[in-house]
């Protein structure tokens, strides 16, 4: 599925990741932890194709293409999903327009039937519903307003929308409360599939509870220091990240 | 035969020069000569050639014509057709082919500034006269002239100009009481290819408690040339009555190789409403003032601009807004997207005169800038000289926000069409104020389409 090799990449011409590999198969769940400013919503930039996140080193291929080839809007044609730290917020673009638009590309690349008006707003529909979202957030502002929250939902809403096959979600646990958390949760559980797989980024072992991973990665200075299992995650829970760090 | 400006027009690079004899003479013998026009309205067009002297030739000096290039104006010389030619002009028009909304309101068709009664169409509507100055009967012949005389102004040379040498108008009155459901739909229609001044002037009065939807839309539908020296002058006077609510509209679509300087004035008596849109897809100079005077208590205003322009389009709106009065509120929104390496000028002034206390006025002007050469100049301007009012204004300049285009792409949708996206969202909630259906759709197309060559 993804393949990342050797990958450094710089911001504003300082080195953030600085030889990074990791290797997922298809239906794997691996989650992401590490420290502040360690690099992780990086990684997500870089392999979702942002600019001036420049790749310096290394390879990415997604089931055999080349990343680094790619534009960010073929990249996600192709199947990669970045559910973001911080949500972007578009005043004046409807989230509805703008779910239409992107699921009618994605889709079309993909060669499946384009979905007319109608039944494309009552699967946006449903899928508001199983995010806990009222539908009339279809009708504002893409984000616009949001609380953190409601912007964390409304980008799990897109992943099932879109229904990729790399699926990076990026803290998208922080600032949910209990119930959200579980209903985030329950939405990538239900999204999961043989030919689907994720990298969960998160400070939490909480969220660890709910979606349970195949691998943890310990992402440390733009490197990962160690991997384990998920109970690697509960290791770092009561220890902290200073004990890897320091060995 | 044409009348040439040019001896004239080859002064205005001499800036801050006033107006020529010739010139004055000129016009004179234009008007002498004309075998339609009224007597009363000769006496009328002579007085205002008198006071061209007040003003002086256009120059990048005055604030007024401070961004604008009018050379291509200048440096060629322009034509005035007689009014016995102009009454011949062919009506090849075809307005169905123009896929053009509105098309079963009331309909007052201009071709390069003159009247065409073949292709308007009253509707045997009751409830409104509608008459050209040279047909008005002596009651309207006075509120014509009453009109046109309290609309003065010191700012505008070719206003000025237009007012002099416009051999005919339109005269529209809304009846009291009349709540008129049908929009009053008055299309311009410039055709020319030559290096031809058009003129025109329209009164509108809607006297007390009418209720109307008034629709001025300028279409230049001359093709041919890449860039025209042809200027169309144009000024419109609306009065609204005590208690009338007009829902006014001023668009400007159409080929973009031409000279347009036009002039709204609003003049709002007690308790009036006047909403008015305004729309410019731009031309080589679009240059609009809109004068807006409170004179009444209680009057309300509420204007709304979208400007696009792109190429090397220029787009100049200079509004002006003057609470005479007290107790009167004033709410102006306007946005525009500047493509290309065109460039538009905002300029919002609001003037509350001194005993105009509890005014409440608001100004909001916002710009896209799409290129590093794309141009904005913007500048509110406050004159205030009540104490007890509220006034709000702002403007902004921004960039298409990068955060947000690769948001969208990170979905799949395209740069260019994020942009696209990213630019109606920006103008979006101003077409949502258009309350006619199909000119709101109309509009919405022309968005979409002015829009479509983003790179
Ligand atoms: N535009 C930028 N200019 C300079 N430095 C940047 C820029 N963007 C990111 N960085 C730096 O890159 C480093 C990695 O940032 P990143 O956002 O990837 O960290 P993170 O692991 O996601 O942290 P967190 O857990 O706080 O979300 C940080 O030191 C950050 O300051
Ligand atoms: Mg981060």
């Amino acid at each position: 599925m993804l393949s990342i090799d050797n990958l450094q990449a710089n911001v504003e011409d300082k080195n953030i990741l600085k030889g990074l590999s990791l290797e997922i198969k298809p239906g794997e769940i691996h989650a992401i932890m590490g420290p502040n400013g360690s690099g992780k919503s990086t990684l997500g930039y870089v392999l979702s194709g942002r600019e001036g996140y420049e790749v310096t080193g290394g390879t990415a291929t997604l089931n055999g293409d080349n990343l680094f080839d790619l534009e960010a809007d073929e990249r996600a044609k192709k199947g990669l999903f970045l559910a973001f730290q911080y949500p972007v917020e578009i005043p004046g673009v409807s989230n509805m327009e703008f779910l239409k638009a992107s699921v009618d590309t994605v889709r079309e690349y993909q060669g499946k039937d384009a979905l007319d008006t109608v039944s494309f707003m009552k699967l946006a529909r449903e899928k508001c519903n199983a995010v806990n979202l009222d539908p009339h957030f279809l009708k504002r502002g893409v984000n616009e307003g949001f609380s953190g929250g409601e912007k964390k939902r409304n980008e799990i809403m897109q992943m099932m929308l879109l229904e990729p096959s790399l699926c990076i979600l990026d803290e998208t646990d922080s600032g949910l409360d209990i119930d959200a958390l579980q209903v985030v949760a329950d939405g990538v559980n239900a999204c999961r599939d043989p030919n689907r797989s994720f990298i969960i980024v998160t400070h939490y072992q909480r969220l660890l509870d709910y979606i349970v991973p195949d691998k943890v990665h310990v992402l440390s200075d733009g490197k990962i220091i160690k991997s384990g299992g998920k109970e690697l995650a509960r290791e770092l829970e009561k220890k902290g990240y200073s004990w890897i760090e320091k060995a | 035969m044409n009348i040439s400006l040019q001896n004239s027009t080859a002064e205005f690079l001499n800036s801050g020069s006033s107006i020529s004899e010739s010139l004055t003479s000129t016009l004179e013998d234009y008007i002498n000569s004309s075998e339609s026009t009224p007597d009363w309205l000769k006496t009328l067009k002579l007085n205002s050639i008198k006071s061209l002297s007040d003003f002086s030739i256009p120059s990048r000096k005055m604030e007024h014509w401070k961004y604008n290039d009018i050379s291509s104006v200048i440096s060629n010389p322009l034509g005035l057709k007689k009014d016995s030619e102009l009454a011949k002009q062919p009506s090849t028009v075809d307005l169905n082919k123009l896929n053009l909304p509105l098309m079963s309101s009331v309909l007052c068709v201009f071709i390069d500034g003159e009247y065409s009664e073949g292709l308007s169409n009253l509707r045997q509507q009751e409830g409104f006269e509608v008459t050209t100055f040279k047909d008005a009967s002596e009651t309207q012949i006075e509120e014509i002239k009453s009109s046109l005389v309290s609309a003065a102004q010191q700012k505008n040379l070719f206003i000025q100009i237009n007012d002099s040498v416009s051999m005919n108008g339109l005269y529209l009155k809304i009846d009291a009481n009349k709540k008129s459901v049908m929009p009053i739909y008055l299309i311009y229609l410039s055709t020319n290819d030559d290096s031809q001044l058009t003129n025109n002037q329209v009164v509108i009065n809607c006297n007390q408690n009418s209720q109307s939807c008034i629709v001025e839309h300028f279409i230049n539908l001359n093709n041919e040339t890449e860039d025209s020296s042809q200027l169309a002058c144009q000024q419109t006077i609306l009065e609204l009555g005590e208690n009338s609510h007009c829902d006014h509209y001023r668009i400007s679509t159409g080929s973009k190789n031409i000279n347009k300087i036009s002039r709204l004035l609003v003049k709002l008596a007690k308790d009036s409403n006047l909403s008015s849109f305004h729309f410019s897809e731009g031309a080589v100079l679009d240059k609009t003032d809109i004068d807006v005077w409170h004179q009444g208590s209680n009057s309300e205003s509420k204007m709304t601009g979208i400007y696009l322009p792109s190429e090397k389009n220029q787009i100049d709106f200079h509004t002006c807004v003057e609470h005479q009065v007290p107790h009167c509120n004033s709410r102006e929104t306007f946005r525009g997207i500047i493509a290309d390496s065109s460039s538009a000028t905002f300029n919002g002034k609001i003037h509350i005169f001194k005993d105009a206390q509890k005014s409440d006025a608001q100004l909001s002007n916002k710009n896209l800038l799409l290129t590093n050469q794309a141009q904005i100049n913007t500048k509110p301007e406050l004159e205030i000289y009540a104490d007890d009012v509220v006034c709000a204004h702002g403007a902004t300049i921004a960039k298409i926000d990068e955060k947000a285009v690769y948001y969208l792409k990170s979905r799949g949708i395209s740069e260019t069409q994020a942009k696209k996206m990213l630019s109606v969202g920006f103008i979006n909630e101003l077409l949502d104020e258009i309350n006619q259906t199909e000119l709101h759709k109309y509009l919405t197309d022309k968005v979409q389409s002015s829009l479509s060559n983003l790179k």
